[in-house]
């Protein structure tokens, strides 16, 4: 099947590495390029002026250095459990399935497995199991952890550390929140700016096509998409995509159509300018405050929905780490008596560290870029 | 005006065909009916005539568009997008893949609970969420405003599922105030329906009061305001007034979309409370692989929303006499 | 009650608005008092404070931000600016009222208007039902509403600006208010409409002897109109005296200018007297009087002191330390009218501008708005021909024809006798591009505020006439010389620059491409008086430099007669009256141009000359008039004006006119 190779190389380190790497370096030049312009100089400036926004936008930095950490890494030679030694096949060392940076770093933490649950800073087990005891009765006994009081955020039923399964859904919760708004920004761009400028029948057909999307309802949209298709991380990013784009498209195309009657496109016309060069050089870098806006609003609804469409059962399957399925999986611990509570604690905290300060600076970013959407 | 609804109307008729197409490729473009048959028998266990079989009981075994072999009009008639597909526009939703019973009736059987608990937390919601917002409007610029902001960007950026999860652990298991879950008819509903309601309520308040808040600035700010103030008109008469009617030109409008779109239920809250609702419907027919239930489920929450967007531009033209009149 | 009753007595009144921890102060201790039945005028150009202080007098400024720094007014005897609300809202509306800029907004949308009216009725009288319903109709005919009864139940949308203004009077004066304040309440209406609100505030001021603070920055209307005058600058009132007497002899250094930067036919050889320099920000510290940067008499002491308002001669207050020799100080450049070519650049035949106007099942096109409707021009090289009319007739659509903006339904343009640019496909139509241009009226949205004004201005020479990167530069610097903007422009951004440098900067665009033609839309009218000047003088500059022929549409008669070589006067699409500036002025042949010329305020000839009013407004360009289009609405309408359309008559050199009646 080439979708299952292509799905292969896809995942494969050196394809990841290159992507994460582009992905930096386009951030970087786009960056750069937009400081060299004086409204985004002046946006920036004021959005440096804001110190609640500034904390927000670090904690956002933390997040994502942690969930790029999580996306580089390599294949380095397979161990042996028993022996410890690099296992050999007729002389050639065989490579294991490889690991990311982060999870190189956290090797520690992931090796101090215990038997079972655990609470935070325990020193013993959070269940009680019998024990032969010296006298040769069974005893209900809390046993000692192997690594007591190094388990910050307490372990789960297989005895895994809990910290370390929320700092590894980071990044997947980044993937969802940016990848899906990066899959709809250059349709939206595309036919919103098209249909916008042009009118007639190019806009009737956007609009068609705008309006049969989104007249199915969002969640119904990617159930649909992911019943088609079967739960994974990037199928849930294409479905939230193809779900996200329309009410973007809608918002290109008003402004678009607004910006055409601007005196200033009216003199480019008049001069000469080519419709295609006037929509690059005039509308889109007018619009692009939108489309900036409209991601970093949109990221943390997305993260938010991610949990919500994991739990149903339509989100990124249980095979990877999410806040989704840690809370999918708090929710029989908390039916426990004692209550199992710290899973959900971390699933909700990481969550709302990532989602809090993404919206304060989403707002910060929309008042900076924006200042007719300013509540004022 | 008349014949703009007309317009309107006739507009209506294409999209409702282009959802239709749109949903009938989604389902079948990627999944054949074999593969369907074979995921529901599983891939491994699954002989040819099993497949054909399951295919056969379910109306799979015709041609997709064109049904060549079949006589007259059931060249069209005997295929897959008429029968499954086109047959929904009137409202004929055939057969569940998996337990072979009508949709329609286990729909009929669903819609009450759900309009039991969306209807409620709608009404609340609206009502909630308007007094709060002019509350925090018309204090603008003061410190509850700021903290206001904050407490809605704070309730915004916590998952629904931590409200519900935390709900029900703290008012029906440690507080006993409430049954976890369940649903049962007549008087007992109350007890069953209040907590979920409520989550609902409390879930949705932040982005609307903010949505809202955003529209009676919007409004305070406007000319009309100052004519008013000029008049001596006391601040209560200019807000609730001048600057309501006003604003609730656009928070109006949303409503016939949304009140439409409450027959879908709660996909959480029903799963959750155990509802037996529609949302509850689509969960278990997505965890259960059903594709003839969530095929009917996608197009029926689009009609209904098409549905809504016609009520709209009547709801304009009800409320705005700027449209009543042109 | 006493004629001389005072009603108003502002004193020391400074206000300003918050910004961080500072206080700018917009408002910088004003003073002035209004008696029973005077209106009192206070003049000034924007950010001179006088709306700031209008809206203070009534408490209407933003709360969060706005402070009330000191002073009092006292509303007979009781100090306004510190009424607690409920007593300021039992003023306001019933004995203090106003009226607004923007009729099309100051209305609620959604009331009906007698619905608007009532409110005020019930707040303030003791009325109630059937009562309120019959006063509100009763006030709408005093304000000269035509079917009252059944224009109360309608919403403002369905009326006109006019209309609106109207209502908003009616509004002011449903409780019989002592003191009616009226923010520029006809800035935004046409002249003709203008006429008439102010008709109706002069007769209503004599019937119930209200007196009126005007607000405005039109000193051409407030000549006409107002007993006392307040001139405004920069926060402060810098002279005060009655009408009569500060037109004919004003004081000022500032007033003087102001005056003399107003564009009339007496101006037409001189140059403008451009005041250099803007108003001076509310946030600038500047210790002495306000005007001493900018004004030509300047001496060292003016900036150290600020100057108290003095009694000059009877009733004449001036802030001036230097009043006692400002005689004559102030003077201006004359320039030599040239003689212009009778060559035919431009000739417009027959020029045709439907917009469909879309409706029915199937969105076909059934009406059409009738923008410009069988125009003919013709336009000469080198010469400034403006295009003047009220709002909806056209003007701003034959303009944008022109340069093929708008695709002409109908009709020739023809460049140099030769070449029919209206029905050109696009790819044949760029060679002529650069020979046609346009200023645009909205200084801020002519520019894109993401381009450096050096790429703005470039953009269509590069496309269009592309130059060697080499003399790109130089290029690009001499433009920016030649139109008076710094060399370090190029590198700026649109929101560095205020309005009139931002036209400088379009018109540098439009000179990049050497066009023959330029088209100025409005070019000047949303820039203050002072400025339009620096801009009409510019522009007559350029002329005389570059012999290019400017198409000036305008609704402004007195920069028509200051600018234009000819006039023509466009009513529904078509041109009523064509002629040289000199001789049209001086003898009006067509109805409309007469109503026109008199209902504009002007600087000179008699204030208080006789009106002719015109009776209603603007027919809609969907259903025009039959024959000629002005006849619902001509004083001297003869069965034959509604079926025949005129055709066009010579009646001396140049000057035609289309009427039966000429």
């Amino acid at each position: 099947m080439t979708t299952q190779t292509l799905g292969h190389i896809f995942r494969s380190w050196p394809c990841q590495n290159a992507i994460v790497a582009l992905l930096l370096v386009f951030t970087a030049a786009f960056l750069w390029k937009l400081s060299r312009r004086e409204y985004w100089r002046l946006a920036a400036r004021e959005l440096r002026s804001r110190k609640g926004a500034m904390v927000c936008a670090a904690i956002l930095c933390l997040y994502a250095s942690i969930a790029v950490l999580d996306s580089v890494g390599w294949r380095s030679p397979a161990i042996d459990p028993t022996t410890g030694n690099i296992i050999r096949v007729n002389g050639h060392v065989v490579l294991d399935e490889g690991r990311s940076v982060l999870d190189r770093l956290l090797q520690p933490l992931a090796n101090r497995r215990e038997k079972t649950y655990s609470a935070p800073l325990g020193t013993v087990q959070f269940t009680k199991s019998t024990v032969k005891g010296r006298d040769g009765r069974m005893h209900r006994v809390n046993e000692p952890l192997a690594f007591p009081r190094s388990h910050l955020l307490g372990t789960d039923m297989i005895g895994q550390d809990v910290l370390l399964q929320a700092l590894k859904s980071i990044r997947t919760g980044l993937i969802i929140g940016l990848l899906t708004t990066l899959l709809a920004v250059p349709f939206a761009l595309l036919f919103g700016l098209c249909g916008g400028y042009y009118g007639g029948w190019v806009d009737d057909v956007v609009q068609y096509f705008c309006t049969v999307l989104s007249s199915i309802p969002n969640v119904l949209l990617i159930a649909a998409l992911m019943v088609v298709w079967g739960q994974g991380l990037p199928q849930l990013c294409v479905a939230m995509g193809i779900a996200s784009w329309t009410g973007l498209c809608r918002l290109l195309r008003g402004e678009t159509m607004r910006l055409r009657e601007a005196d200033f496109v009216s003199a480019a016309t008049a001069q000469g300018v080519p419709g295609w060069k006037i929509l690059l050089r005039h509308i889109l870098p007018n619009v692009l405050h939108i489309v900036l806006i409209n991601l970093v609003l949109r990221f943390s609804s997305e993260v938010l929905a991610e949990a919500a469409l994991t739990y149903l059962g339509m989100g990124v399957g249980a095979g990877t780490m999410s806040w989704g399925t840690m809370i999918n999986d708090a929710r029989t611990e908390l039916t426990r008596n004692p209550v199992i509570w710290w899973k959900l604690c971390a699933a909700f905290t990481f969550m709302l560290g990532l989602v809090l300060p993404a919206n304060i600076f989403g707002d910060a970013v929309r008042d900076a870029l924006d200042p007719r959407m300013r509540t004022q | 005006m008349a014949r703009y609804f007309l317009r309107r109307i006739l507009y209506f008729i294409p999209t409702l065909l282009g959802v239709n197409l749109f949903v009938f490729l989604l389902f079948f473009l990627v999944n054949t009916p074999d593969d369907m048959a074979k995921q529901a028998l599983g891939e491994k266990a699954s002989t040819p005539e099993q497949v054909l079989r399951w295919k056969a009981a379910r109306g799979y075994d015709v041609p997709y568009f064109w049904n060549a072999q079949a006589p007259g009009i059931q060249r069209v008639t005997k295929t897959i997008f008429w029968q499954k597909s086109l047959r929904l526009l009137w409202g004929d939703f055939g057969a569940s893949d998996m337990s072979l019973e009508p949709i329609g009736a286990e729909l009929r059987r669903r819609i009450g609970p759900s309009l039991c608990l969306c209807v409620p937390i709608f009404l609340t919601s609206l009502f909630v969420n308007i007094v709060v917002a002019m509350l925090v409007a018309s204090r603008h610029g003061t410190r509850l405003e700021t903290c206001a902001q904050f407490l809605c960007v704070t309730t915004m950026s916590i998952s629904a599922l931590i409200y519900i999860i935390a709900g029900q652990f703290v008012f029906a298991k440690e507080l006993k105030l409430v049954p976890v879950s369940g649903f049962l008819p007549g008087w007992d509903m109350l007890r069953f329906l209040a907590l979920p309601v409520a989550i609902g309520v409390v879930g949705g308040l932040g982005s609307s009061v903010r949505f809202y808040q955003t529209l009676f600035l919007e409004e305070i700010g406007k000319d009309y305001v100052r004519t008013a103030r000029a008049k001596g008109l006391p601040e209560t008469r200019i807000l609730f007034l001048h600057v309501l009617k006003n604003a609730m030109i656009p928070i109006l409008t949303t409503v016939p979309v949304q009140m439409l779109m409450l027959i879908m239920g709660s996909l959480l809250l029903e799963n959750f409370f155990s509802i037996p609702g529609m949302g509850g419907y689509t969960i278990s027919a997505i965890a259960a692989q059903d594709f003839a239930v969530v095929r009917a489920m996608v197009f029926l929450s689009s009609v209904l929303y098409m549905v809504g967007l016609l009520l709209t531009d009547l709801c304009y033209a009800l409320v705005d006499p700027r449209v009543r009149f042109s | 009650m006493n004629e001389n009753e005072t009603i108003l007595e502002v004193q020391g009144l400074q206000v300003g608005f918050r910004k961080g921890n500072a206080v700018d102060l917009a408002v910088r201790g004003t003073g002035f008092t209004i008696h029973r039945g005077e209106m009192l005028a206070l003049v000034g150009e924007s950010g001179s404070g006088k709306s700031v202080t209008a809206m203070s007098l009534l408490g209407l400024l933003p709360r969060a931000t706005a402070v009330i720094a000191g002073g009092q007014a006292r509303f007979h005897g009781q100090d306004l600016l510190r009424m607690d609300d409920s007593a300021l809202n039992a003023v306001r509306g019933s004995r203090i009222s106003m009226i607004f800029q923007e009729p099309m907004t100051a209305l609620n949308p959604v009331l009906t208007i007698s619905r608007q009216i009532e409110e005020v009725l019930e707040r303030h009288t003791g009325l109630r039902g059937d009562a309120v319903r019959r006063r509100a109709v009763e006030l709408l005919s005093e304000v000269g509403i035509p079917e009252p009864a059944a224009r109360a139940k309608e919403y403002p949308h369905q009326l006109s600006g006019g209309m609106r203004q109207r209502v908003m009077i009616a509004i002011a004066l449903a409780c019989g208010p002592e003191l009616l304040i009226a923010d520029e309440p006809t800035t935004a209406l046409d002249v003709t409409v203008q006429a008439q609100i102010m008709e109706l505030m002069a007769k209503l001021r004599r019937e119930r002897g209200t007196a009126v603070l005007l607000i405005t920055h039109n000193l051409a209307l407030v000549r006409e109109q107002a007993d006392t005058v307040a001139v405004m600058y920069a926060g402060r009132i810098v002279e005060l005296a009655p009408a009569s007497q500060l037109f004919t002899q004003p004081l000022h250094p500032y007033t003087r200018l102001l005056m003399q930067s107003i564009p009339s036919t007496e101006q037409r050889g001189r140059r403008l007297a451009a005041i250099a320099g803007q108003v001076p920000a509310p946030s600038e510290k500047l210790p002495g009087c306000r005007f001493a940067p900018r004004c030509p008499l300047a001496s060292p002491e003016c900036t150290q002191n600020v100057p108290e308002l003095a009694e000059k001669a009877p009733r004449h207050w001036v802030a001036c330390i230097r009043k006692e020799e400002l005689a004559s100080a102030v003077s201006q450049e004359s320039v030599p009218e040239e003689a212009k070519s009778d060559m035919p650049l431009l000739e417009v035949r027959r020029l045709q501008v439907l917009f469909p106007v879309r409706r029915g099942i199937f969105a076909r096109a059934r009406e059409f708005v009738h923008a410009v409707d069988g125009l003919d021009l013709t336009l000469r090289s080198g010469e400034t021909l403006a295009l003047d009319g009220e709002s909806v007739c056209g003007k701003t659509t034959v303009g944008k024809a022109l340069i093929r903006l708008v695709q002409p339904t109908g009709g020739q343009i023809l460049l140099d006798g030769q070449h029919d640019i209206a029905s050109l496909p696009p790819h044949a139509l760029r060679p002529f591009r650069r020979r046609i241009q346009m200023i645009f009226q909205d200084p801020f949205s002519s520019l894109d505020p993401r381009l450096m004004v050096g790429e703005s201005i470039c953009e269509g020479m590069d496309e269009l006439a592309p130059k060697p990167p080499a003399e790109r530069e130089g290029f690009l610097r001499e433009l920016l010389e030649k139109v008076g903007l710094p060399e370090d422009a190029a590198t700026r951004y649109p929101h560095q620059f205020s309005g009139g440098q931002r036209q400088r900067i379009g018109l540098a665009r439009a000179l990049a491409v050497q066009p023959s033609i330029i088209v100025c839309d409005e070019c000047t009218s949303a820039l203050d008086e002072s400025v339009q000047a620096q801009i009409l003088n510019l522009l007559k500059d350029i002329q005389r430099e570059l012999g290019i022929a400017y198409l000036f549409i305008t609704h402004d008669l007195s920069v028509v007669a200051f600018l234009a070589d000819r006039i023509a006067v466009m009513y529904l699409g078509q041109i009523v009256e064509e002629g040289p500036t000199a001789q049209l002025l001086a003898h009006p042949a067509h109805p409309y141009t007469r109503a026109l010329l008199a209902a504009a305020p002007r600087m000179d000839g008699d204030p208080k000359s006789a009106k002719i009013h015109l009776a209603g407004e603007v027919p809609s360009p969907i259903h025009p008039p039959s024959g000629c289009r002005f006849h619902p609405r001509c004083p001297h309408a003869t069965p034959e004006c509604a079926t025949v359309a005129p055709p066009a008559c010579l009646l001396s050199d140049g000057h035609t006119v289309r009427c039966h009646h000429a």
